[in-house]
């Protein structure tokens, strides 16, 4: 018999810290109205379906002369980007000049659950590039692909390289032969069909999200909340909590062709990589891809591994490719102060230096793969 | 008519509101109650040493006793008031008002209560009894982790309490996950203090099987009342039922399949071994068994049926087949990580002995935790990069998707007679809905393409009149 600790003093002043902040917590918590998220100005330019085009207004007086999309995964929601406006991508980009649209792809239901990656393709990211384009009177503007997001980018871009002008990638599975990450590996023997047929055709947002806090179980479900409990006592940081918390939680359901396609084709036969996509009898050639494009890819990231975004550079057409890791994870990369003091500036910086409607730079000379550009510690 | 609705809906929720407050104030009651128990209990065990102890450090424990009484009693009298305040409110209570009156008295009864129960003050008296070099072994370390249980548990059922008024949002959900973690954390300390405080020697392997067989049944309840709180909401239901049935369904088998069981070498040698706490004997029985199962029972189960009556008896059979399966695969899961969890607690044994030894023990009950929630975490992140592991949770959860798939249907088929519209039937409108929309999206795409034209003829000069 021996204790299980050593300092009991240190332990009791612990537990009643942690019962002071529960306390002090419940009354901060019920003080708090709402939870301000997304609050950086845009208006709603085009709708179809469920699926929402924002214009975020421009923070400059000559906003760059490229517009910039950004397609962001199905699985979660866009406003990652806009958590809070002293973590926000969005008024960091807007702030550097560049004029920003982004895609709100709402909520699916049943009436959504036929929805294919066609629709989403075609459809969805087409009609937006084609706004866009005619609202701006351009023939080509830049498209920026976030996680999922990036993925369906790339296939579009691959379709409709004539409308891109400089594409980029932020942590983008792509390879999906890797083992690299539990997603990879468990999802080449998941049965999504049978999953997707289970929940009438929509896959609710809760059962995807489970399935990513089980990557990290303790973590996830219990280290989390004890830190929680640890900040309860300062309004501002229960606040970032509850914002990053609204966040995770707020996951849409998934469409069962979308999903099914998402998870075959690419999970679990890699066919993007390979030049074998079809999509609406076309065969999605990456070599079609021959634009400026930079690739960012997280070094710590859980969901998408990093050797499964590095591969991109070498099988696109391009010879003005840019791969720039940052040593974050999968959500630093959109809220730590590295997005803000470095990532958001890589892109605003690299998209401006590419040119604008009057001053359109040539590619420039190839290929950096830079574990080292930027500066990463 | 919804004049009436509404007088309807506003008087059930007034009363509903007041049951709820009946509750929440017999709940706080009966709280404040054992509080002062505890403290008169814990005084009491003092007494020994009480006149000594009031030599050194003056009148201090009877002035603590005395603040603690009265808190007790502003905090009993501020609850009256507070209960005749809801009360009344919810006699005046609609639910156009709801949102204005709700914050208003919230933030005023949060307050309040802060200023009277002044729970920081109480807990810094407590803090300052504990910190007191003077008195020797106020708190034993037996009685220590017992008051600190008690208090753990009388925090977290008060906060569970508060927490009804916290309105629903995503706000309160993250503060009832952190309830949780936190109800976690204050009975992992009981545990684990119970584990090295009476943990026998390794030596006598008959006492310490018996030792570990107990922690390890408690250990599995603790773990598995937590996992459950976070499953989703739409899969917890087929989870925690084959879960709690599991003691009496393998009973049943057991009577069932006994005669099929005993003529099998393997399968009843591996049971044997299982009722003994072999954790690999007994997943290895749960996978002949499985396999037995499909050889024999599931083809009775799936062979074709005659009469009229055919088609739903096929359905049900298959779908008793289907569970049957899932529960043997959710058996077979739940084992690999149960043998998984105990693993790991049987190394933090081990690796706590060695601290020990080296004079290392965790400095703070906060370090034991990470030092817990690390060895876990390596542990499961290991066996989930294992290609077993994957087949094993893939073929569980496609299991438990077959037969959810078919139970829906066998409740769509018996609900087919009622006149309301089901799943499938819905589906149907709604593929419909969805091809008609891609329709009207092609003809507008084609129209506006034939107008741009036109247009573009037209400016040419090219329309005749």
């Amino acid at each position: 018999m021996f204790p299980l600790i050593s300092g009991l003093q240190k332990s009791i002043d612990e537990t009643f810290a942690l019962n002071k902040k529960l306390m002090q917590g419940f009354s901060n918590m019920t003080s708090i109205k709402e939870i301000d998220i997304g609050t950086t100005p845009k208006e709603l330019v085009y709708e179809e379906d469920k699926m929402k085009l924002y214009h975020y207004t421009p923070m400059v007086k000559n906003p760059h002369s490229i517009p910039v999309l950004v397609t962001y995964a199905l699985v979660n929601k866009q406003y990652m980007l806009d958590l809070h406006e002293d973590r926000s991508i969005v008024k960091n980009w807007l702030e550097a000049g560049l004029d920003v649209y982004m895609i709100d792809w709402g909520y699916p239901d049943h009436i959504d659950k036929f929805l294919t990656m066609e629709d989403y393709v075609d459809d969805y990211i087409n009609n937006s590039v084609d706004f866009i384009r005619k609202q701006h009177n351009l023939d080509k503007i830049n498209l920026l692909g976030i996680c999922q997001g990036a993925t369906l980018s790339t296939i579009y871009t691959a379709l409709y390289p004539e409308k891109v002008k400089n594409f980029v990638s932020l942590v983008m599975p792509f390879d999906f032969s890797t083992d690299d990450g539990l997603l990879f590996s468990w999802s080449k023997s998941m049965d999504i069909d049978n999953m997707i047929n289970s929940f009438s055709g929509l896959v609710p947002g809760d059962v995807m999200n489970n399935g990513f806090n089980m990557l990290k179980p303790f973590q996830l479900s219990i280290d989390k909340y004890l830190g929680f409990i640890d900040k309860l006592d300062d309004k501002e940081a229960i606040l970032d909590f509850l914002r990053m918390e609204q966040w995770i939680y707020d996951s849409p359901d998934q469409a069962g062709p979308m999903l099914s396609k998402f998870i075959n084709d690419l999970y679990k036969e890699n066919k993007l990589i390979n030049n074998e996509l079809e999509l609406g009898g076309r065969i999605v050639n990456l070599e079609n891809i021959d634009m400026p494009v930079l690739c960012i890819l997280a070094q710590k990231d859980h969901l998408v591994a990093p050797a499964s975004t590095r591969p991109f550079i070498n099988h696109i057409a391009s010879t003005d490719k840019t791969l720039l890791e940052f040593p974050v994870g999968h959500i630093g990369i959109f809220v730590s102060s590295k997005a803000q003091n470095e990532v958001a500036p890589a892109i605003s910086n690299w998209l401006k230096e590419r040119g604008d409607k009057t001053n359109s730079k040539q590619s420039k000379p190839a290929a950096k793969k830079s574990a080292t550009e930027p500066k990463e510690n | 008519m919804s004049l009436y609705i509404t007088n309807i809906s506003k008087l059930e929720r007034g009363i509903t509101l007041k049951e709820n407050m009946n509750n929440l104030w017999a709940g706080w009651q009966k709280m404040n109650d054992n509080m002062v128990d505890l403290w008169n209990k814990s005084v009491s065990s003092f007494q020994p040493k009480a006149a000594q102890m009031e030599k050194e450090n003056g009148n201090l424990l009877s002035n603590l006793s005395e603040e603690f009484i009265k808190q007790q009693k502003s905090t009993q009298e501020f609850y009256k008031r507070l209960f005749e305040v809801y009360t009344e409110w919810t006699k005046n209570y609609s639910p156009e008002k709801f949102t204005e009156m709700f914050p208003k008295n919230l933030s005023e009864g949060a307050e309040k209560f802060k200023e009277l129960f002044n729970a920081e003050k109480y807990m810094d008296l407590f803090k300052q009894m504990t910190t007191l070099d003077k008195i020797p072994n106020m708190f034993p370390l037996s009685d220590s982790k017992d008051m600190m249980a008690k208090i753990s548990k009388q925090w977290y059922d008060s906060m569970q309490n508060l927490t009804q008024f916290i309105p629903n949002s995503s706000a309160k959900e993250s503060f009832d996950r952190a309830m949780n973690s936190y109800n976690l954390y204050s009975n992992l300390y009981n545990f684990w203090s119970d584990i090295v405080g009476t943990m026998p020697s390794k030596q006598n392997s008959e006492v310490w099987n018996t030792f570990m067989k107990s922690a390890i049944d408690n250990y599995k309840n603790l773990s598995s009342n937590f996992a459950q709180s976070f499953l989703p909401e739409e899969l917890r239901a087929f989870i925690t039922n084959p879960i709690e049935d599991m003691p009496v369904y393998q009973q049943t088998l057991l009577n069932f399949f006994r005669p099929w069981m005993e003529d099998s070498g393997d399968l009843q040698k591996n049971l044997m071994l299982a009722l003994k706490g072999d954790k690999v004997a007994y997943t290895n029985f749960l996978k002949e068994w499985g396999e037995l199962y499909k050889k024999s029972y599931s083809k009775i189960l799936n062979m074709p049926m005659v009469g009229s009556n055919r088609v739903m008896i096929e359905k049900s059979l298959k779908n008793l087949d289907a569970f049957i399966q899932y529960f043997i695969h959710l058996n077979e899961f739940a084992t690999t990580l149960n043998n998984l969890s105990i693993e790991s607690m049987e190394k933090l044994v081990s690796q706590l002995g060695e601290l020990y030894s080296e004079n290392k023990v965790p400095g703070s009950f906060m370090e034991f935790f990470k030092l817990w929630s690390n060895t876990n975490e390596k542990a499961f992140e290991e066996l989930f990069a294992t290609e077993s592991f994957s087949k094993l949770m893939n073929d569980t959860v496609n299991a438990g998707y077959k037969f959810k798939i078919g139970l829906d249907d066998l409740i769509q088929d018996q609900l087919s007679v009622l006149p309301i519209p089901n799943r499938r039937e819905l589906n149907s409108v709604e593929k419909t809905v969805y091809e008609l929309r891609k329709k009207i999206k092609t003809q507008s795409n084609q129209i506006e393409e034939l107008r741009e034209k036109f247009e573009a003829f037209s400016s040419k000069g090219g329309a005749s009149k």
